[in-house]
């Protein structure tokens, strides 16, 4: 059962970026193949298409995660992005 | 961005340096996270800043930036103090915007002074938003290092292709 509620923490979680990047016009592609999770944490790699800027690139990434971890009530699933290319 | 020359003076090869600093600020982005996850703000805040400072130096690294020399010996990094303004300085290639290497080099600088209250300060107290502003900080500067340095050279990278 833990299993399936992680699973659904998850879908939660991509569902939840997809909808952000969406909303700031962000072209974010989920790299979800390349997620780990380990330890109630998930490492996400994420592209960022729209912009080749190294500043925007990082701003926009860092703005994807703490949209998930800086929710009131605190998720019990934790977010680290990590640049895909 | 101009590539490091592959070897310096001693022989150690300056590209798998900087490749070395940029796993270090990638450990150090986990060990950060997993401490924050336990409860554990200040040493979470601590490895934030190393994070960002690691993940700095392997860029000024990567630039062939000249090296500090202590008592004859060439250290690999610069000091805490001096590398925000090496930012501000060096960056240019990689950040053309001054405003933007202003941004990434106070990020740097508030993250040191955060680190040393974390670190030395009893009294002080570090609040939630406190750690939420380091990993905020540190995140930017390590995707930005990530991003602007050659692909695949961290765990970053792995199965994102």
């Amino acid at each position: 059962m833990t299993s399936v509620r992680a699973d659904l923490d998850v879908n939660a979680m991509l569902e939840h970026l997809r909808v952000i990047a969406s909303a700031r016009a962000m072209e974010a592609v989920l790299v979800v193949q390349g997620m780990k999770r380990e330890n109630g944490r998930v490492r996400l790699p994420v592209q960022i298409r729209n912009t080749t800027d190294a500043y925007e690139i990082a701003v926009g990434l860092q703005d994807l995660e703490d949209s998930w971890n800086n929710q009131e009530p605190r998720p019990h699933l934790r977010l680290t992005i990590v640049p895909a290319f | 961005m101009a590539r490091a020359p592959r070897s310096d003076a001693d022989g150690a090869s300056v590209w798998e340096v900087w490749r070395s600093w940029l796993e270090m600020a990638d450990e150090s982005m986990w060990a950060a996270a997993t401490a924050e996850d336990v409860g554990c703000r200040r040493p979470a805040i601590s490895r934030y800043y190393y994070a960002a400072y690691q993940a700095v130096s392997a860029v000024l690294l990567y630039r062939n930036i000249p090296r500090p020399t202590i008592d004859r010996v060439e250290r690999e990094a610069w000091s805490h103090d001096l590398t925000p303004d090496l930012v501000r300085d060096h960056f240019v290639p990689v950040c053309r915007s001054r405003d933007r290497r202003n941004d990434l080099a106070h990020r740097l600088g508030t993250l040191y002074k955060m680190r040393l209250i974390a670190d030395y300060v009893s009294s002080a107290a570090l609040t939630e938003s406190n750690l939420a502003d380091a990993r905020r900080s540190a995140g930017i500067l390590v995707h930005f290092a990530t991003t602007v340095l050659p692909k695949g050279t961290s765990r970053s990278g792995e199965g994102t292709t």
